[in-house]
């Protein structure tokens, strides 16, 4: 039963390759996001993946650096592995439909490592939607966002053609 | 306070996308060559095409498919998925569609767990009662694609041999599920007469569940729970029917009325319902939605709990201001009024004779009855059951 | 269509019995079950007499106890978890059978969710539903005190060899029977009976209003806050009321089972914090903030909260309370209650009495917002809120 929700798979894929390049920018430009960062341990590898073989993205912290990449390749062991049950979680959280907390809540995910490091993400994750979702999209959101600390077309430009992992 | 014991083991998976939880719930339980049993109906509205879908990865495929399940629940649909789920090697069962394919592959997953080759092997053995707790070890999912019969999720299922007129009742951990799946996308548009009759029927299971089971708190969880949807969202349910949110919440409070109604140990109710229901060609469902008003007011009486199943039917604003001495009669009249509401909006059959039933079967019909009964209350007797019979007629 | 997009997931794997004197009947089913040769955990086998007649009704039943452990640990470390498993295989054990407080029911579910799902490296079954079972090893557990509801709940703490907590969740942490006989209970303390009895309040009120929560999730907790109501003042008066103690035990069970649908919210999130630092058990530190978080959570939830009330004071002030009234009436109420009780059973009721300071207060409120339990609570819940909530308690 190979092939099945193609679409689906890679309106995914598609979805998180920017959403990796927003997590970047957002450190880059966010107050609020880089203090999340810093309560992160050192060395701090989280992965997000689709279930059984889907697409998976990795952040990576290092020192005041984060790298946050899209695609297979496996940067390090990851300290916190969330993996979506299925392909409809994931194209629920990556098209702005369904939030990290309540993805967590509605059990769609199998979290393999430290849950306590979760809730940090959950809320980079969530200054994250503030800007790359469109503003229907943020009202229909199950978050309250704190305001933005940086400008919302700078963040949405260098998403969309800034260079990658940085 | 008395001694209770409750026991559950299913998991209800619920609402948007459930379905698309089923391949990591079967991958979660090691089963990767499910035999996938269906009926026409499903099949043909394209129910079964969904679960396909659903099946999103490589590592699952279906060991056999069988989409010929008979309208009611036979002894032959049990014996050919048996030997289907052997031939093929399969290590789990997925049943998609009513009635009768939830209680066939409940009574497979018996007889492949006991090593039971042929339904023979029960003949003439009128109540199969599990006599050991055992851990059930074969995947079974269920998943309903017409309105729920309230038996998903309850150790017992039922077998009627047509051809030698006899009726298998099993209560045993080893029919029991693993997981109810209940997916928006497997429940069509249900028109608003099927509604209500399925509406009533789990109100009837959750009314008498609650009743009964007044000691066991979990057990007056799940009646509060489907008595309480039951009334507030029958109505909605039936006068919006493309709204997915009614219909999965009203079919989910079958699934719990279900369990409740179906964890009491001897109940006349429900001898005489799954004997019209069989005799009849009828669901349960519908059967309890005529008779149930009439057991009702029979036994109102002589039941004081009758009193606190105010609650859930007009919630505690007015409970609170009811007065405590009436409360019986003040539920006896709401229940009364929202049932006939509910039947005059929907026109569904409020007597038996509305259903086939002829008052010439009445002594046939309670000799079998009194036949199967194994409570010990007295009033529960021949004469009881005719003239109940003859109430709802 | 109209599809709101809820989803949930309901499962309560544990068969439940309880009753007074139960024991005896309970434990004639426990051979069917599978169960020869049992690892019995406890907490403390001196002090808790229970135990003794425990193993006295599983021996009187041909079970044989291979192997017996105690753990008076709060929360369970590795090193026990490796003696644990080693005593287990020596002695060819085949089930495990806990009895005491939420120690041996959290040491029990571990080593359980360890063996049976043969795990190697302890590292890898951190996290949520990352252990699958491999082996039956059948769990039974039979509690010696009240409103430990976590015996149903599917998660468990394990400290690590540097002393770090970290939570697992896994359907194989959930045991598969749980027998309840409040004769076991009753030679317990008052205090302990009351503060276990008030924790499951707060759980069940927190689960009640919880973002996930469904009906069949609230109706429990209706129920179970009935029992509190109904049997709470019962066991001041008299700790030996084993009718009451049962009440409490099942008000305990049914907030257990809601546990891994509904989860909980900020109180649970704060008070496993404040545990956490202070080192005080868990149902202290809930009775002294519970009041304030549903304060907190007030403006959001008051409809249930008004809902609730009537489970708490009754007919007559529930008819007599005006409708926008009865979420407050409920919040002053239940912290009138709790505030009572510990004072009269000399518990602490404010944080300073448990030692925390203003810097002890960054270490709370940096615990708290790790909490995987805030992501249930009805309000998002930022740090600004965790310090208002807990300067109200100082």
């Amino acid at each position: 039963m190979k092939g099945k929700k193609a679409f689906k798979r890679f309106v995914t894929s598609f979805n998180m390759y920017f959403f990796t390049k927003a997590v970047s920018c957002c450190f880059k430009y966010d107050e609020d996001f880089r203090k999340y960062v810093s309560m992160l341990p050192e060395k701090f590898v989280f992965r997000m993946r689709v279930l059984p073989d889907g697409a998976s993205m990795t952040i990576v912290k290092e020192g005041d650096k984060l790298t946050a990449k899209s695609g297979s390749e496996i940067i390090a062991k990851p300290d916190v592995d969330v993996c979506f049950k299925n392909v409809e979680g994931a194209f629920a959280f990556f098209t702005g439909r369904k939030s990290f907390s309540k993805c967590l809540a509605q059990s769609a995910f199998v979290i393999m490592g430290d849950v306590s490091e979760i809730m940090t993400v959950s809320h980079m994750f969530d200054i994250v939607a503030s800007y790359i979702l469109s503003k229907n999209s943020l009202k229909k959101y199950d978050r309250a966002l704190l305001p933005r600390t940086a400008g919302v077309h700078k963040v949405r430009f260098f998403t969309l053609f800034g260079r990658f992992g940085q | 306070m008395s001694t209770f014991t409750f026991s559950n083991d299913v998991k209800i998976l619920c609402g948007d996308h459930a379905l698309d939880n089923l391949p990591f719930e079967l991958r979660e339980r090691d089963c990767t060559r499910p035999l996938f049993i269906s009926d026409e109906r499903s099949h043909r509205l394209g129910f079964a095409k969904e679960v396909r879908r659903a099946m999103d990865n490589d590592l699952i495929e279906f060991g056999a498919t069988y989409y010929k399940i008979s309208e009611v629940a036979s002894p032959k649909d049990c014996d050919d998925i048996v030997n289907l789920y052997k031939t093929h090697g399969c290590d789990g069962i997925i049943a998609l569609g009513g009635e009768n394919v939830a209680q066939c592959a409940k009574v497979a997953k018996l007889m492949l767990l006991q090593g039971v080759g042929d339904f023979v092997y029960f003949n003439h053995k009128a109540d199969m009662d599990a006599d050991k707790i055992s851990y059930s070890d074969l995947p079974l999912f269920i998943l309903p694609s017409d309105i729920p019969c309230g038996i998903e999720a309850t150790d017992r299922a039922m077998i009627f041999d047509e051809k030698n007129n006899l009726f298998y009742n099993f209560n045993s951990v080893l029919t029991r599920a693993s997981a109810v799946i209940l997916d928006v996308r497997l429940t069509d548009i249900m028109p608003a007469k099927a509604m209500a009759t399925a509406g009533l029927g789990a109100l009837a299971m959750g009314v008498k569940g609650f009743v009964d089971n007044s000691a066991n708190p979990f057990a007056l969880a799940y009646a509060t729970s489907a008595v309480h949807t039951v009334i507030n969202e029958l109505l909605p349910a039936m006068r919006h029917n493309s709204n997915a949110d009614y219909r999965i919440s009203i079919y989910s409070s079958i699934i719990n009325a279900g369990v409740t109604y179906y964890m009491i140990e001897e109940s006349l109710l429900r001898d005489m319902t799954n004997e019209l229901a069989i005799k009849t060609g009828n669901s349960v469902l519908k059967i309890l939605s005529v008779i149930f008003p009439v057991y009702y007011k029979e036994k109102m009486g002589q039941e004081r709990v009758f009193k606190s199943v105010l609650m859930p039917i007009v919630g505690e604003e007015q409970y609170a201001l009811s007065n405590a001495k009436s409360r019986d009669i003040v539920a006896y009249d709401t229940l009364k009024e929202f049932w006939s509401k509910v039947t005059e909006l929907a026109q569904i059959p409020t007597g038996l004779h509305e259903l086939g039933i002829e008052k010439g079967d009445f002594v046939k019909l309670a000799d079998a009855v009194i036949n199967r009964y194994r409570g010990s209350d007295p009033h529960n007797n021949y004469t009881t059951i005719v003239r109940l019979l003859e109430e709802a007629f | 269509m109209k599809n709101s997009g809820f989803y949930y997931e309901f499962h309560n794997p544990t068969k439940v019995t309880a009753g007074v004197d139960c024991l005896k009947e309970a434990a004639s089913k426990l051979p069917s079950l599978g169960l020869h040769n049992a690892f019995f955990v406890c907490d403390d086998i001196e002090k808790n007499i229970a135990v003794d007649e425990v193993c006295k009704a599983i021996n009187s039943v041909k079970v044989k106890t291979g192997a017996t452990y105690v753990n008076s640990e709060k929360i369970v470390c590795l090193n026990s978890l490796r003696d644990m498993r080693d005593v287990y295989r020596v002695n060819n054990c085949d089930c495990i059978i806990a009895c005491g407080d939420y120690r041996a029911v959290n040491t029990a579910k571990t080593i359980r969710m360890l063996l049976s799902g043969q795990v190697v490296r302890f590292e890898d079954v951190k996290g949520i539903n990352v252990a699958r079972k491999k082996v039956n090893i059948p769990l039974v557990i039979i509690p010696t005190s009240v409103g430990i509801s976590n015996m149903l709940t599917n998660s468990v703490l394990i400290k690590d060899d540097y002393g770090a907590v970290f939570e697992c969740v896994s359907p194989l942490c959930a045991p598969d029977y749980v027998i309840v006989d409040p004769s076991l209970t009753s030679v317990f303390d008052a205090p302990t009976t009351i503060a276990g009895a008030l924790e499951s309040f707060a759980q069940n009120v927190e689960e009640f209003v919880s973002k996930q929560a469904i009906t069949l999730t609230k109706c429990m907790n209706l129920i179970a806050i009935r029992e509190i109501r109904d049997n709470v003042f019962k066991v001041v008066n008299d700790p030996m009321d084993v009718h009451a103690v049962l009440g409490l035990q099942r008000a305990g069970l049914l907030a257990g089972s809601c546990y891994s649908s509904a989860s909980a919210g900020v109180a649970h999130a704060i008070s496993a914090a404040l545990a956490n630092v202070t080192g005080r058990d868990n149902y202290i530190c809930t009775g002294i903030v519970f009041a304030a978080c549903m304060r907190y959570n007030l403006d959001v939830v008051e409809k249930d909260y008004a809902q609730a009330l009537y489970y708490i004071v009754g007919d007559d002030k529930y008819a007599s309370t005006p409708q926008e009234d009865r979420a407050r009436t409920l919040i002053e109420t239940s912290g009138k209650m709790i505030k009572e009780l510990f004072e009269e059973n000399g518990l602490p009721t404010t944080l300073s009495e448990i030692g925390i300071d203003e810097e002890g207060l960054d270490r709370v409120v940096e615990e708290t917002m790790k909490s995987y339990a805030l992501v249930t609570n009805p309000k998002n819940v930022t740090k600004d809120d965790v310090y208002s909530i807990l300067r109200s308690v100082m």
